[in-house]
Protein backbone atom coordinates (compact mmCIF):
# COMPACT_ATOMS: atom_id res chain seq x y z
CA UNK A 1 0.00 0.00 0.00
CA UNK A 2 1.11 3.03 -1.02
CA UNK A 3 2.42 6.08 1.19
CA UNK A 4 -0.07 8.77 0.88
CA UNK A 5 -0.18 12.29 1.76
CA UNK A 6 -2.15 11.57 4.59
CA UNK A 7 0.56 9.73 5.96
CA UNK A 8 3.31 12.21 6.24
CA UNK A 9 2.94 12.80 10.04
CA UNK A 10 3.53 9.23 10.93
CA UNK A 11 6.39 9.12 8.38
CA UNK A 12 7.65 11.50 9.73
CA UNK A 13 7.15 10.54 13.45
CA UNK A 14 9.08 7.59 12.22
CA UNK A 15 12.00 8.70 10.57
CA UNK A 16 12.90 10.88 13.39
CA UNK A 17 12.36 8.41 15.96
CA UNK A 18 14.74 5.63 13.36
CA UNK A 19 17.39 8.49 12.91
CA UNK A 20 17.84 9.67 16.44
CA UNK A 21 17.93 5.71 17.29
CA UNK A 22 20.91 5.95 15.19
CA UNK A 23 22.04 9.19 16.25
CA UNK A 24 21.96 8.28 19.90
CA UNK A 25 23.79 4.88 19.19
CA UNK A 26 26.70 6.81 17.59
CA UNK A 27 26.97 9.10 20.81
CA UNK A 28 27.32 5.91 22.93
CA UNK A 29 30.21 5.03 19.80
CA UNK A 30 31.34 8.67 20.54
CA UNK A 31 32.51 8.16 24.64
CA UNK A 32 36.10 9.61 24.09
CA UNK A 33 35.18 12.63 22.33
CA UNK A 34 32.53 13.43 24.67
CA UNK A 35 34.61 12.45 27.49
CA UNK A 36 37.41 14.63 26.36
CA UNK A 37 35.29 17.89 24.95
CA UNK A 38 32.87 20.12 26.40
CA UNK A 39 29.96 20.18 24.50
CA UNK A 40 27.48 22.85 24.86
CA UNK A 41 24.37 24.81 23.44
CA UNK A 42 24.93 28.30 22.14
CA UNK A 43 22.43 30.43 20.40
CA UNK A 44 24.35 32.92 19.17
CA UNK A 45 26.26 32.64 15.67
CA UNK A 46 29.60 32.95 17.38
CA UNK A 47 31.43 32.25 21.19
CA UNK A 48 33.74 34.82 22.53
CA UNK A 49 36.19 32.49 25.01
CA UNK A 50 38.12 34.34 27.29
CA UNK A 51 41.07 33.00 29.48
CA UNK A 52 41.15 33.85 33.06
CA UNK A 53 44.16 33.51 34.96
CA UNK A 54 45.77 33.73 38.22
CA UNK A 55 42.30 34.30 40.86
CA UNK A 56 44.96 35.40 43.45
CA UNK A 57 43.80 37.33 46.10
CA UNK A 58 43.21 34.70 48.71
CA UNK A 59 44.86 36.01 51.67
CA UNK A 60 45.10 35.14 55.10
CA UNK A 61 42.75 38.18 56.63
CA UNK A 62 43.11 39.14 60.32
CA UNK A 63 40.64 39.64 62.46
CA UNK A 64 38.48 42.75 61.62
CA UNK A 65 39.84 43.45 58.59
CA UNK A 66 38.12 43.41 55.23
CA UNK A 67 38.17 40.67 52.83
CA UNK A 68 40.55 41.64 49.65
CA UNK A 69 38.33 41.13 46.33
CA UNK A 70 39.65 38.53 43.83
CA UNK A 71 41.54 39.63 41.25
CA UNK A 72 41.36 38.11 37.79
CA UNK A 73 43.67 38.42 35.18
CA UNK A 74 42.36 38.12 31.65
CA UNK A 75 44.05 36.25 29.33
CA UNK A 76 44.15 35.52 25.67
CA UNK A 77 40.53 35.64 23.86
CA UNK A 78 39.41 33.68 20.77
CA UNK A 79 36.26 33.78 19.24
CA UNK A 80 34.74 30.51 17.30
CA UNK A 81 31.85 31.04 14.84
CA UNK A 82 29.59 28.50 13.94
CA UNK A 83 29.11 26.35 10.48
CA UNK A 84 26.26 24.73 9.39
CA UNK A 85 26.38 21.28 8.00
CA UNK A 86 23.63 18.96 6.56
CA UNK A 87 21.86 17.25 3.55
CA UNK A 88 18.39 17.06 2.14
CA UNK A 89 17.40 13.76 2.60
CA UNK A 90 14.68 12.78 -0.35
CA UNK A 91 11.97 10.78 0.01
CA UNK A 92 10.73 10.39 -3.13
CA UNK A 93 7.15 10.45 -5.07
CA UNK A 94 8.24 7.22 -6.43
CA UNK A 95 9.28 5.59 -2.70
CA UNK A 96 6.08 6.52 -1.38
CA UNK A 97 3.98 5.41 -4.45
CA UNK A 98 6.09 1.80 -4.41
CA UNK A 99 5.66 1.74 -0.62
CA UNK A 100 9.50 1.48 -0.59
CA UNK A 101 9.79 1.60 2.92
CA UNK A 102 13.33 -0.18 3.62
CA UNK A 103 14.83 2.46 1.28
CA UNK A 104 12.91 5.37 2.51
CA UNK A 105 14.64 4.18 6.07
CA UNK A 106 17.77 3.39 4.60
CA UNK A 107 18.08 6.44 3.26
CA UNK A 108 17.62 8.61 6.33
CA UNK A 109 19.67 6.47 8.87
CA UNK A 110 22.56 6.49 6.47
CA UNK A 111 22.75 10.35 6.34
CA UNK A 112 22.60 10.23 10.32
CA UNK A 113 25.76 7.86 10.50
CA UNK A 114 27.64 9.93 7.88
CA UNK A 115 27.03 13.25 10.39
CA UNK A 116 27.98 11.30 12.88
CA UNK A 117 31.18 9.84 12.13
CA UNK A 118 32.34 12.84 10.49
CA UNK A 119 31.24 15.03 13.97
CA UNK A 120 33.71 12.50 15.49
CA UNK A 121 36.34 12.72 12.56
CA UNK A 122 36.37 16.50 13.22
CA UNK A 123 37.05 15.97 17.28
CA UNK A 124 39.51 13.29 16.66
CA UNK A 125 41.23 16.08 13.31
CA UNK A 126 41.50 18.44 16.56
CA UNK A 127 44.23 16.36 18.14
CA UNK A 128 45.87 14.54 15.50
CA UNK A 129 46.23 17.87 13.49
CA UNK A 130 47.69 19.46 16.47
CA UNK A 131 51.07 19.48 16.10
CA UNK A 132 51.22 22.20 13.36
CA UNK A 133 49.76 25.52 13.13
CA UNK A 134 49.35 25.38 9.38
CA UNK A 135 45.27 25.26 8.08
CA UNK A 136 44.18 22.08 7.18
CA UNK A 137 41.20 20.55 4.77
CA UNK A 138 38.90 18.93 7.32
CA UNK A 139 36.26 16.02 6.91
CA UNK A 140 33.86 18.58 6.15
CA UNK A 141 35.98 20.17 3.74
CA UNK A 142 36.33 23.47 5.04
CA UNK A 143 40.04 24.80 5.65
CA UNK A 144 40.99 24.79 9.44
CA UNK A 145 43.26 27.09 10.97
CA UNK A 146 44.11 25.26 14.29
CA UNK A 147 45.27 27.49 16.59
CA UNK A 148 44.32 28.31 20.05
CA UNK A 149 44.39 31.91 21.76
CA UNK A 150 47.65 32.02 22.01
CA UNK A 151 48.18 31.87 17.80
CA UNK A 152 49.80 28.22 18.54
CA UNK A 153 49.29 24.86 17.68
CA UNK A 154 47.29 22.81 20.21
CA UNK A 155 50.74 21.11 21.26
CA UNK A 156 53.76 23.15 21.07
CA UNK A 157 56.34 23.28 23.21
CA UNK A 158 56.06 26.80 24.01
CA UNK A 159 52.67 28.08 24.88
CA UNK A 160 52.20 31.61 25.79
CA UNK A 161 49.96 33.81 27.66
CA UNK A 162 48.51 37.23 27.93
CA UNK A 163 49.82 38.24 31.32
CA UNK A 164 53.31 37.15 32.04
CA UNK A 165 56.54 35.97 30.28
CA UNK A 166 56.02 32.02 31.43
CA UNK A 167 55.52 29.02 29.35
CA UNK A 168 54.65 25.71 29.27
CA UNK A 169 54.63 22.75 26.55
CA UNK A 170 52.15 20.30 26.73
CA UNK A 171 54.28 17.93 23.87
CA UNK A 172 54.93 14.57 25.55
CA UNK A 173 58.46 14.44 26.75
CA UNK A 174 60.30 11.08 27.93
CA UNK A 175 63.07 13.21 29.43
CA UNK A 176 65.02 13.45 26.62
CA UNK A 177 62.75 14.05 23.72
CA UNK A 178 59.74 15.39 22.76
CA UNK A 179 56.91 13.54 20.60
CA UNK A 180 58.24 10.01 22.01
CA UNK A 181 57.20 6.88 21.10
CA UNK A 182 54.35 5.06 23.37
CA UNK A 183 56.60 4.12 26.05
CA UNK A 184 56.62 3.66 30.00
CA UNK A 185 59.47 5.91 30.67
CA UNK A 186 57.53 8.68 28.48
CA UNK A 187 54.85 8.45 30.73
CA UNK A 188 56.17 8.51 34.15
CA UNK A 189 58.09 11.69 32.90
CA UNK A 190 55.03 13.47 31.56
CA UNK A 191 53.05 12.56 34.30
CA UNK A 192 55.89 14.30 37.07
CA UNK A 193 55.98 16.78 34.53
CA UNK A 194 52.48 17.68 34.97
CA UNK A 195 52.53 17.57 38.50
CA UNK A 196 55.04 20.06 38.52
CA UNK A 197 53.02 22.31 36.44
CA UNK A 198 53.13 25.99 37.53
CA UNK A 199 50.20 28.59 36.22
CA UNK A 200 51.62 31.77 34.57
CA UNK A 201 51.95 33.62 37.99
CA UNK A 202 54.28 30.73 39.02
CA UNK A 203 52.34 28.97 41.38
CA UNK A 204 52.31 25.01 41.08
CA UNK A 205 48.91 23.84 40.27
CA UNK A 206 49.55 20.01 39.87
CA UNK A 207 47.46 18.01 37.03
CA UNK A 208 47.00 15.03 37.33
CA UNK A 209 47.24 13.37 33.40
CA UNK A 210 45.18 10.07 34.49
CA UNK A 211 43.75 9.03 30.85
CA UNK A 212 45.76 7.62 28.65
CA UNK A 213 43.84 8.16 25.28
CA UNK A 214 45.24 5.82 21.94
CA UNK A 215 44.23 4.33 18.51
CA UNK A 216 43.87 1.17 18.33
CA UNK A 217 47.48 0.22 17.00
CA UNK A 218 48.60 1.30 20.93
CA UNK A 219 45.82 -0.26 22.36
CA UNK A 220 47.79 -4.08 24.04
CA UNK A 221 50.96 -2.27 24.68
CA UNK A 222 48.95 0.57 26.46
CA UNK A 223 46.89 -2.20 28.42
CA UNK A 224 50.09 -3.82 29.12
CA UNK A 225 52.07 -0.49 30.34
CA UNK A 226 49.67 0.40 32.42
CA UNK A 227 47.30 -2.73 33.82
CA UNK A 228 50.14 -5.32 34.29
CA UNK A 229 51.04 -6.34 38.17
CA UNK A 230 54.86 -6.02 36.83
CA UNK A 231 56.88 -3.72 34.75
CA UNK A 232 55.98 -5.01 31.06
CA UNK A 233 59.16 -6.76 28.96
CA UNK A 234 61.80 -6.31 31.51
CA UNK A 235 63.52 -9.14 33.72
CA UNK A 236 63.25 -7.72 37.35
CA UNK A 237 60.22 -8.23 39.41
CA UNK A 238 59.56 -4.30 39.80
CA UNK A 239 56.07 -3.97 40.70
CA UNK A 240 54.06 -1.41 37.64
CA UNK A 241 53.97 1.54 39.68
CA UNK A 242 51.58 2.59 36.80
CA UNK A 243 49.24 0.41 38.01
CA UNK A 244 46.23 2.08 39.39
CA UNK A 245 47.84 6.07 38.70
CA UNK A 246 46.31 6.46 35.40
CA UNK A 247 43.11 5.26 35.71
CA UNK A 248 41.63 5.48 31.63
CA UNK A 249 42.51 3.78 29.11
CA UNK A 250 40.74 5.27 26.13
CA UNK A 251 41.29 3.95 22.69
CA UNK A 252 39.71 5.99 20.40
CA UNK A 253 38.99 4.27 16.76
CA UNK A 254 39.66 7.78 14.59
CA UNK A 255 42.81 8.14 16.45
CA UNK A 256 45.03 5.85 13.72
CA UNK A 257 44.02 7.79 10.47
CA UNK A 258 43.58 11.74 10.03
CA UNK A 259 40.94 12.63 7.68
CA UNK A 260 43.36 13.30 4.92
CA UNK A 261 44.52 9.77 5.04
CA UNK A 262 47.90 10.26 6.71
CA UNK A 263 48.46 6.83 9.28
CA UNK A 264 48.80 8.67 12.59
CA UNK A 265 48.37 4.99 14.52
CA UNK A 266 51.94 6.01 16.64
CA UNK A 267 50.33 9.67 18.02
CA UNK A 268 48.85 9.45 21.73
CA UNK A 269 47.96 11.72 24.57
CA UNK A 270 47.05 11.90 28.21
CA UNK A 271 44.56 13.96 29.75
CA UNK A 272 43.21 15.52 33.36
CA UNK A 273 40.16 13.96 33.18
CA UNK A 274 38.86 16.66 35.66
CA UNK A 275 39.63 19.79 33.36
CA UNK A 276 40.23 18.48 29.92
CA UNK A 277 37.19 20.14 29.01
CA UNK A 278 38.36 23.07 29.96
CA UNK A 279 41.10 23.03 26.87
CA UNK A 280 38.53 21.03 24.17
CA UNK A 281 34.96 22.73 23.37
CA UNK A 282 32.44 22.53 20.96
CA UNK A 283 29.55 24.86 20.62
CA UNK A 284 25.69 23.35 19.48
CA UNK A 285 23.03 25.52 17.82
CA UNK A 286 21.69 22.20 16.10
CA UNK A 287 22.74 18.96 17.63
CA UNK A 288 22.34 16.49 14.61
CA UNK A 289 18.16 16.02 13.76
CA UNK A 290 16.09 15.26 10.74
CA UNK A 291 13.74 18.16 9.88
CA UNK A 292 10.46 18.10 8.26
CA UNK A 293 9.78 19.67 5.17
CA UNK A 294 7.80 22.74 5.39
CA UNK A 295 6.56 23.08 1.98
CA UNK A 296 6.19 19.95 -0.80
CA UNK A 297 7.88 20.78 -4.24
CA UNK A 298 6.29 20.22 -7.53
CA UNK A 299 7.44 17.15 -7.91
CA UNK A 300 5.80 15.71 -4.99
CA UNK A 301 8.91 14.25 -3.50
CA UNK A 302 9.55 15.17 0.41
CA UNK A 303 12.14 16.77 1.20
CA UNK A 304 13.62 16.03 4.94
CA UNK A 305 17.22 18.14 6.30
CA UNK A 306 19.44 16.44 8.05
CA UNK A 307 21.18 19.57 10.01
CA UNK A 308 24.05 20.40 12.44
CA UNK A 309 25.20 23.57 13.54
CA UNK A 310 28.57 23.49 15.40
CA UNK A 311 31.84 24.95 16.46
CA UNK A 312 34.92 23.52 18.11
CA UNK A 313 37.98 24.70 19.27
CA UNK A 314 40.47 24.72 22.04
CA UNK A 315 41.40 27.03 24.87
CA UNK A 316 44.13 27.16 27.48
CA UNK A 317 45.60 23.52 27.14
CA UNK A 318 47.99 22.14 29.30
CA UNK A 319 45.26 20.08 30.40
CA UNK A 320 46.15 17.66 27.25
CA UNK A 321 48.91 15.99 26.10
CA UNK A 322 50.41 14.89 23.15
CA UNK A 323 52.88 13.03 21.10
CA UNK A 324 53.63 12.45 17.48
CA UNK A 325 55.58 8.99 18.43
CA UNK A 326 58.34 9.99 16.17
CA UNK A 327 61.10 10.08 18.54
CA UNK B 1 36.47 25.92 13.69
CA UNK B 2 37.15 28.94 11.86
CA UNK B 3 38.76 31.17 14.58
CA UNK B 4 39.02 34.86 15.19
CA UNK B 5 42.67 35.05 17.51
CA UNK B 6 43.34 38.36 18.36
CA UNK B 7 46.25 38.91 16.31
CA UNK B 8 47.36 42.59 16.26
CA UNK B 9 47.31 42.13 20.36
CA UNK B 10 49.59 38.87 19.71
CA UNK B 11 51.69 40.74 17.20
CA UNK B 12 52.38 43.67 19.68
CA UNK B 13 53.32 41.46 22.58
CA UNK B 14 55.83 39.56 20.24
CA UNK B 15 53.74 36.28 20.48
CA UNK B 16 52.75 35.94 16.78
CA UNK B 17 55.63 36.26 13.85
CA UNK B 18 52.72 38.12 11.35
CA UNK B 19 49.07 38.69 11.58
CA UNK B 20 47.87 35.44 10.31
CA UNK B 21 51.21 34.13 11.00
CA UNK B 22 51.98 32.29 14.02
CA UNK B 23 55.66 31.10 15.65
CA UNK B 24 57.48 28.02 14.31
CA UNK B 25 58.76 25.93 16.74
CA UNK B 26 62.25 26.81 15.91
CA UNK B 27 61.01 30.27 15.85
CA UNK B 28 58.99 30.05 19.16
CA UNK B 29 62.05 28.73 21.43
CA UNK B 30 63.89 31.51 19.67
CA UNK B 31 61.67 34.14 21.09
CA UNK B 32 60.75 32.46 24.38
CA UNK B 33 63.82 29.78 25.38
CA UNK B 34 67.13 32.48 23.81
CA UNK B 35 64.73 35.57 24.09
CA UNK B 36 66.11 36.55 20.98
CA UNK B 37 64.06 39.67 20.41
CA UNK B 38 61.18 39.24 18.25
CA UNK B 39 62.13 41.93 15.49
CA UNK B 40 65.15 40.00 15.00
CA UNK B 41 63.83 36.44 14.89
CA UNK B 42 61.51 37.67 12.23
CA UNK B 43 64.39 38.55 9.73
CA UNK B 44 65.39 34.81 10.62
CA UNK B 45 67.87 34.89 13.45
CA UNK B 46 67.38 31.84 15.73
CA UNK B 47 70.28 31.21 17.38
CA UNK B 48 72.22 33.85 20.05
CA UNK B 49 74.77 33.79 17.09
CA UNK B 50 72.79 34.21 14.26
CA UNK B 51 71.35 37.48 16.36
CA UNK B 52 74.77 38.80 17.96
CA UNK B 53 76.32 38.55 14.26
CA UNK B 54 73.04 40.47 12.76
CA UNK B 55 73.28 43.09 15.66
CA UNK B 56 76.88 43.93 14.76
CA UNK B 57 76.51 43.97 11.30
CA UNK B 58 73.33 46.61 12.22
CA UNK B 59 75.48 48.38 14.49
CA UNK B 60 78.41 48.32 12.41
CA UNK B 61 76.33 50.02 9.34
CA UNK B 62 74.13 52.64 11.70
CA UNK B 63 77.98 54.15 12.68
CA UNK B 64 79.18 54.14 9.15
CA UNK B 65 76.44 55.45 7.79
CA UNK B 66 75.00 57.55 10.56
CA UNK B 67 71.48 55.97 9.26
CA UNK B 68 69.01 53.67 10.90
CA UNK B 69 66.61 51.28 9.16
CA UNK B 70 63.04 52.36 9.35
CA UNK B 71 62.29 48.78 10.76
CA UNK B 72 64.36 49.35 13.58
CA UNK B 73 62.52 52.38 14.64
CA UNK B 74 59.94 52.12 17.58
CA UNK B 75 56.48 52.24 17.03
CA UNK B 76 56.45 55.50 18.06
CA UNK B 77 58.98 56.81 16.47
CA UNK B 78 57.12 55.91 13.31
CA UNK B 79 53.93 57.15 14.02
CA UNK B 80 55.90 60.80 14.10
CA UNK B 81 57.80 60.05 11.14
CA UNK B 82 54.07 59.15 9.69
CA UNK B 83 53.02 62.65 10.98
CA UNK B 84 55.34 64.50 9.41
CA UNK B 85 54.35 62.56 5.99
CA UNK B 86 51.14 63.66 6.45
CA UNK B 87 49.70 59.87 7.07
CA UNK B 88 47.17 59.87 9.28
CA UNK B 89 47.13 56.69 11.57
CA UNK B 90 45.09 54.78 14.62
CA UNK B 91 46.18 52.85 17.02
CA UNK B 92 45.43 49.57 14.90
CA UNK B 93 48.24 50.44 13.03
CA UNK B 94 51.43 47.76 13.64
CA UNK B 95 54.73 48.90 12.43
CA UNK B 96 55.15 46.85 9.25
CA UNK B 97 52.25 48.85 8.11
CA UNK B 98 53.75 52.01 9.25
CA UNK B 99 56.74 51.38 7.91
CA UNK B 100 54.77 50.31 4.26
CA UNK B 101 52.71 53.89 4.09
CA UNK B 102 55.95 55.42 4.69
CA UNK B 103 57.98 54.03 1.69
CA UNK B 104 54.60 54.47 -0.20
CA UNK B 105 54.66 58.23 0.60
CA UNK B 106 58.26 58.59 -0.71
CA UNK B 107 60.04 58.17 2.66
CA UNK B 108 63.60 56.65 2.04
CA UNK B 109 64.34 53.06 3.98
CA UNK B 110 66.67 54.44 6.38
CA UNK B 111 66.90 57.94 7.80
CA UNK B 112 69.96 59.95 9.41
CA UNK B 113 69.89 59.20 13.20
CA UNK B 114 69.40 62.98 14.01
CA UNK B 115 66.03 63.03 11.95
CA UNK B 116 65.00 60.12 14.11
CA UNK B 117 61.91 61.75 16.38
CA UNK B 118 62.41 61.74 19.59
CA UNK B 119 59.28 59.33 20.87
CA UNK B 120 59.19 56.38 23.17
CA UNK B 121 56.85 52.94 22.92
Amino acid sequence: MSVRSTDFAALTDDLQSIVNEVRDLKIADMATASSLFDIQDEVRKTHDEVILHGLSGVEYVPEGSDFPRLNTEQGDTITWTQSQYGAIVPVTYLMRKWDLYNQISDIATSSMDDAMDKLDQSFADMLLFGFSASAYTDVWGLSVTPTGPDALSLFTASHTNDTTSATFSNLINDGTNNNPALTRAAIVNERARALKYTDPQGLTRPIKLDSLIVGPDNEDLAERLLFSTQIPGEANNDVNALKGKIKNLKVWERLDLRSDGTDTSAYWFMADSSKVKKTLKAYFTDRPSLQAPELVPENGDWEYILRLVYSRGFSWAPYLRGATGVN
Amino acid sequence: MNSGVNWSRLYTQDRCKSIGIPWNEEEARAVFALKIPADYVRQGCLTLEAYEAARGKREDSEKKTGKIALVHLKRNQLVALCDKYGIRTTDDALKPILVEALLQAGAPKSIAIEDVPKAED
